[in-house]
């Protein structure tokens, strides 16, 4: 089996852009929730956003054409040239590399909007333009085509899981030889639908009631076979060992079950033992009642984890699909840090069960050559 | 490496909502195109799509599942059961809480989303029913399939537009010869979309009248929908439980042209590479491939370039291969489409019968292969291919083998 390592990360995310400042962010005090600047959340809870406040892309993507591009898009891409911009990847490696995305709902705002001319003003005033951002690969490919990245292109969309499932996918990829790199993680825009369906819902709120303020932001990370990395000098962030992910049937009954499922399956696929786990980090968003009993479920299945950032969620909040990736990300600071590595973690596992029962989670391992690079 | 058959297909589709109703209409050459009546489509280029006739959604779903399953699910769903039946899945041997599902799609529940956005608009978002925005995530799709069937294995949901169904297919022969998964439900399903129809239209996508992929005077696609539905199984297991196997998953490729978001690559680079990888994978030698399932939308652009990738990969012999698009019958199944071609390879393979591309009249000289025009014909086909690419430059090909007990 082929060993498959990270070797690049970028990060855009409301307490900050960029993989060391997200980490900075992460120590600072706990980020200012604000109103969303760009819809209206008349009628719902006010209970504020973390949104991108003052994003914008062109600080992070070169050339043109950024206008017609919706907002997950561009945060998705800026994510992906940061990360490539950390990679040492020459132009002739680049254009060999793929992209795997994982996203709870593509781009709603742009469906939507599309959705609306046609009702607002009838089928033939619809924009051939924006016709295509109403698929829900189009962030992907968008990236894609943008970066050259011609090695393949794939969407996963498995709801809360989508980027730990997006990160599983692209390892399966470069494990079966389908590419020897790949650019995979998660990405998510705030909008006005998703912010009524969590009103509906009442899964508005703050940390302290339990729910994460709604989120967006995107986490990429650069993951290649182990030779491939080697070969071309690349210092090695971390070694993702096994990735796994499950369903609930039955949401109430079945969630703990599938979740150890997943857990187990990860576990077994990195040929490690669940006392092995150093750390644990809740990387899927879910009704409350879900994070306790994943709490419960970790502290009896793995005896040795100290379960990381309990806070997390208020740093990261409710960035649904985005998730995973932005807690892997997250977990990249304990297992590069060089004051604390020689106490350091040495297995970390992530994962969750989200609100309609995927299960997902994955191994993460401090590089054997830390320190080498 | 383990084996990946195939046990199991099921298709709703504008040709019948029956397996075997499906391919008898596909041999006989008949259309599933016709007027589309439930939207407006006055003032586009064509009223026509390829509708799904005669579902009955009570004989797969309770009444309350039917309330809250959107309809492309519900599709999947009834391809599903069908599928399931013939394969003995559950009656023999595997439990529920084993099987795995991989789906595809393009736009999710389109009609949900198209009901959320009108309700928002018209009487204010605050009246959009819960029960929309629970069917709204694509992968609210996979979901529902594996709850209704009590699958707990891996639940992924591949959106990767017209390409989705290969891509599943792809992922769901990844998770089985692995050895992480020993059974998968896998295929693709869309509801027929507006916004797809109003789209194309505005792109000038849709044809006028009939789909004539790989003719002179080809006009474009018409939107279909539809679901297909293939059980794969790792082979050892559906050996030792006597299931009939119909067909044998040999590899994949996936691939990106990056040319542009909707133009396919003139020089078809990532198709090519698609086919290629889907030959490395699988082992056969490009010689041995006797059918390829085209993508063949029947716009101008698509099928000049695909006949390109057959004959950039396959050189002379590019002529010897029959090559059909069931498009023209079916119309484009959009997320589904390419799940309902491979789940015809399989047939094809099976039954050495070879579906044909009809409305075929007048040959472009820039395409220029054997595309069994009209009528379908005999083959002698152990391998075939079905080629399948999307917005966003996403290519793709699946590579299925007649079932040999001892393969070379």
């Amino acid at each position: 089996m082929k060993r498959v390592v990270i070797t690049s990360c970028g990060v855009v995310s409301p307490i900050g852009i960029g993989h060391e400042q997200f980490l900075k962010g992460l120590q600072a005090e706990p980020p200012s929730l604000t109103r969303p600047s760009f819809f209206e959340t008349k009628g719902c809870s006010e209970e504020g956003v973390l949104e991108l406040v003052g994003f914008n892309a062109s600080d992070y993507i070169e050339g043109k054409g950024l206008r017609s591009l919706d907002r997950n898009t561009k945060i998705a891409m800026a994510a992906t040239s940061l990360a490539l911009g950390k990679s040492g990847l020459s132009e002739e490696q680049r254009r060999k590399v793929g992209m795997v995305l994982g996203t709870m709902f593509g781009s709603m705002t742009s469906i939507s909007d599309f959705n609306l001319e046609s009702i607002q003003n009838g089928p033939l005033s619809v924009s051939p333009m924006l016709f295509p951002n109403t698929v829900i690969n189009s962030p992907t490919s968008q990236v894609n085509i943008r970066f050259g990245l011609s090695g393949l292109s794939a969407t996963l969309s498995s709801c809360n899981t989508s980027s730990l499932d997006a990160l599983g996918y692209a390892c399966q990829m470069i494990q079966t030889g389908m590419a020897d790199a790949l650019l995979a993680g998660g990405s998510e825009e705030l909008c006005s639908l998703s912010y009524h369906a969590l009103d509906r819902f009442k899964l508005l709120g703050t940390a302290e009631e339990d729910h994460p303020p709604p989120a967006e932001g995107a986490a990429i990370l650069l993951l290649e076979e182990f030779d491939h990395a080697v070969r071309r000098g690349s210092p090695i962030l971390a070694e993702i060992r096994g990735q796994a992910n499950t369903f609930a049937p039955d949401q109430k009954t079945d969630s703990q079950n599938a979740l150890q499922r997943s857990i187990e399956a990860s576990l077994a696929e990195a040929g490690l033992h669940a006392q092995d786990i150093n750390q644990f980090f809740s990387s899927v968003s879910g009704f409350p009642w879900q994070r306790r009993l994943t709490s419960a479920l970790v502290a009896r299945l793995l005896p040795n984890a100290k379960t990381m950032r309990k806070d997390l969620q208020r740093y990261l909040g409710e960035s649904f699909g985005a998730l995973g990736s932005l807690t892997l990300a997250a977990a990249l600071g304990p297992l590069n840090d060089q004051v604390s590595n020689a106490n350091g973690p040495e297995h970390i596992l992530l994962g969750g069960v989200g609100y309609f029962g995927n299960a997902s989670a994955l191994v993460l391992t401090r590089s054997q050559t830390w320190g080498e690079a | 490496m383990k084996r990946v058959v195939i046990t199991g297909l099921g298709v709703v589709s504008p040709l019948g909502c029956e397996r075997e109703e499906f391919f008898t209409n596909l041999l006989e050459g008949r259309s599933g195109v016709e007027q589309i009546t439930s939207f407006d489509c006055s003032g586009l280029r064509s009223n026509l799509g390829g509708i799904v006739k005669g579902f009955e959604p009570g004989r797969y779903l309770t009444p309350e599942e039917q309330i809250k399953t959107g309809l492309s699910a519900q599709y999947a769903i009834a391809a599903t059961a069908q599928a399931l039946e013939q394969s003995g899945l559950l009656q023999n041997g595997v439990a529920p809480r084993d099987i795995g599902v991989s789906l595809g799609t393009t736009m999710g529940e389109a009609q949900v989303t198209y009901q959320i956005d009108q309700v928002a608009a018209l009487k204010g978002i605050d009246q959009v029913p819960g029960q929309l925005y629970l069917q709204r995530p694509p992968g609210a799709m996979a979901t529902s399939l594996a709850r209704k069937f009590g699958f707990g294995g891996p639940n992924n949901m591949i959106p990767t537009a017209c390409a989705a169904g290969n891509y599943a297919i792809g992922n769901s022969f990844d998770l089985i010869q692995s050895g992480r998964v020993k059974a998968m439900v896998t295929g693709g399903a869309d509801c027929l979309s507006i916004s797809a129809v109003y789209g194309f239209n505005r792109l000038n996508s849709l044809t006028p009248d009939q789909v004539r992929p790989f003719d002179r005077n080809r006009k474009g696609i018409l939107v279909g929908e539809g679901a297909g539905i293939l059980v794969l199984e790792e082979y050892e297991q559906a050996l030792a439980r006597g299931a009939k196997i119909i067909a044998e998953v040999l590899g994949y490729g996936i691939s990106c042209s990056t040319y542009h978001m909707i133009t396919p690559d003139p020089q078809a680079r990532g198709a090519v590479s698609a086919i290629n990888k889907a030959l490395q994978r699988a082992g056969v030698d490009k010689n041995h491939i006797g059918y390829i399932s085209a993508h063949g939308t029947g716009t101008l652009a698509n099928d000049k370039a695909e006949t390109k990738a057959i004959k950039q990969v396959f050189g002379d012999r590019a002529g010897e291969i029959p090559i059909s698009s069931i498009k023209s019958m079916l119309g484009h199944m959009m997320g589904a489409a390419s799940a309902v071609e491979a789940l015809t390879c399989a047939l094809v393979v099976q039954r050495q019968l070879v579906p044909p591309t009809i409305n075929y009249q007048d040959p472009d000289p820039e395409c220029d292969l054997d595309y069994v025009p009209n009528y379908a014909r005999k083959a002698e086909v152990d391998y075939a291919l079905s080629n399948a690419y999307a917005f966003g430059a996403n290519d793709s090909t699946v590579l299925i083998g007649k079932f040999q007990e001892r393969r070379q």
